[in-house]
């Protein structure tokens, strides 16, 4: 027996889960992560290409590839489909100018092969202003109800406040738990 | 002893080899009987492959992992089929009793309308703090008094700017409070903003001067721009040309814009408005598309001042501030 092989299995037995967060530009989803990572907010930048941030949570690892969103990066978002366990939707609750495009997004998403199976989590950000759409507003204007292919969920949170972000992260670790460590 | 070893590991490659094929034909023949059942078998194949890992040649870890793909691939695929098909008979039962759903209907399924959208959203949300929109050949300032009926929330506010044309626009009486600022269609404008702990988006505007300090400035689908910033993460631009920076004028700092960059910290964070990201230009050059404004081509504190002039002197502000085209 290689020592590659026990490495590998070793790693099989270490319980981790492969998290994608995407979403629209500007809808906060590097702050999402370093408000988890209890890093500063003030500077974070656009993201151009991608973090990697990992947490223990609940005895999971959890590796969490967020995506930039700008309109010319989306295309290469199909590079992180692979082997996804779940997906954050991060969506701007107070940009109701493009809340149809973040739609039209997050359908054809959820249509890819590569994703089929991956528990979806819908973070309704910035709930700290004063303006933005309620959850259940934002589950209608995503159409939630109509997508029976994922196991879903949606939160309001703010990544400001840090709201709920933890209560979101719990569901979907669990739902993910629930489909993938049933065997375990 | 590593012969014996890789002997053994061989015959039960062969093996599981074997017991592989053996369940992919199962679960080809279940699946026509029993979806359910299909998965479940699909599921405990993973599994075994996963533990015979330990043991397989790497070819075979790589073969038949590939063949469990495909398989889970197909039984997904005849599943989607037939859940679409059930999904048609049980609609006309559902629909009765969820009234949401039956609103929604008419329009297909594939393309969220934004009429849609908006019918969903009309009736509990009174849209955003501040908006501004259809403006032209004006002087606008903005005041906390004259923006719906939001005066007595002092909590985060937002605030929207749309189809702007030839016009001055003046926010910094409401800035302090803003967390957003999304301007969209703004052509030959002036818009001047104090500091806010938040994000600034401009899309598809040309010739215009934006002023403003805040956390995070996205440009994208514009041409033709000025930008005095503070800013304190990398500005980025995305599918636009002529665009020049240039720090946040030190004319314009009074004694109250100093305490709103007090207060909202981010003055505590060093300016980043020539650090700009070019998503069309991922080159180690400079970008074409942006350069930096050198002190010689700034406005002079003459400029700056008619924006306090209280005869508001639109024209004369337009022509002295916006770029040459």
């Amino acid at each position: 027996m290689g020592l590659l092989s026990i490495i590998r299995k070793l790693r099989e037995k270490e319980k981790e889960m492969r998290i994608l967060v995407l979403g629209l530009d500007n809808a906060g989803k590097t702050t999402i992560m370093k408000r988890m990572n209890g890093e500063s907010i003030d500077t974070v930048s656009p993201t151009l290409g991608f973090n990697i941030t990992t947490l223990d949570f609940d005895g999971y690892k959890l590796n969490f590839w967020d995506v930039g969103g700008q309109r010319t990066i989306r295309p290469y978002w199909r590079n992180y489909f692979e082997q996804t366990d779940g997906i954050i939707w991060v969506v701007d609750s107070a940009d109701r100018e493009r809340m149809s495009d973040c739609a039209l997004e997050l359908s054809s998403l959820l249509k890819e092969d590569r994703l089929a199976g991956a528990s979806l989590l819908v973070l309704a950000n910035k709930q700290d202003i004063a303006g933005a759409l309620s959850e259940s507003e934002i589950q209608s204007a995503m159409q939630l109800n109509q997508h029976v292919t994922h196991h879903w969920a949606i939160k309001a949170c703010s990544a400001v406040t840090g709201e709920n972000l933890l209560e979101g992260l719990q569901w979907l670790v669990q739902d993910i738990a629930a489909h993938i460590y049933m065997f375990a | 002893m590593a012969t014996a070893g890789s002997v053994a590991n061989a015959a039960a490659a062969a093996k599981f080899w074997d017991y592989f094929q053996q369940q992919k034909e199962t679960i080809n023949a279940l699946a026509a009987l029993s979806k359910e059942d299909a998965s479940q078998k699909i599921r405990e194949l993973d599994s075994s492959l996963r533990e015979a890992f330990i043991y397989l040649p790497p070819y075979d870890q790589k073969r038949l992992s590939k063949d469990l793909d495909e398989l889970r691939g197909q039984h997904h695929q005849q599943r989607a089929a037939s859940k679409q098909q059930g999904f048609k008979f049980k609609s006309a039962v559902v629909k009765p009793n969820n009234a949401l759903t039956t609103m929604s209907s008419p329009v297909t399924s594939e393309q969220p309308s934004s009429v849609n959208g908006d019918a969903h959203m009309s009736p509990s949300s009174a849209g955003p703090s501040h908006k501004y929109t259809g403006i032209s050949d004006s002087w606008i300032a903005a005041d906390m008094l004259s923006s719906l009926d939001k005066v007595d929330s002092p909590g985060p506010t937002d605030c929207e700017l749309r189809d702007i044309t030839n016009s001055v626009v003046d926010l910094r009486p409401i800035s302090h409070s803003l967390r957003a600022l999304n301007c969209h269609r703004i052509q030959s404008s002036i818009v001047i903003c104090g500091p806010f702990a938040g994000s600034m988006t401009v899309r598809d505007s040309n010739s215009c001067v934006f002023v403003l300090g805040t956390r995070q400035f996205r440009l994208e689908n514009s041409q033709g721009v000025d930008a005095y910033l503070h800013c304190t993460s990398h500005p980025i631009i995305e599918k636009s040309t002529g665009i020049r920076f240039a720090p946040y004028p030190m004319e314009l700092r009074t004694p109250r814009i100093e305490q709103e960059f007090y207060t909202t910290q981010l003055s505590l964070q060093p300016n980043s408005f020539d650090r700009v990201d070019d998503f069309n230009w991922l080159k180690r050059q400079a970008s074409p598309n942006w350069s930096i404004q050198q002190p010689t081509t700034l406005p002079s504190a003459d400029v700056w001042s008619l924006l306090d002039d209280t005869s508001k002197p639109r024209e004369k502000l337009v022509q002295a501030l916006l770029p040459a085209k």
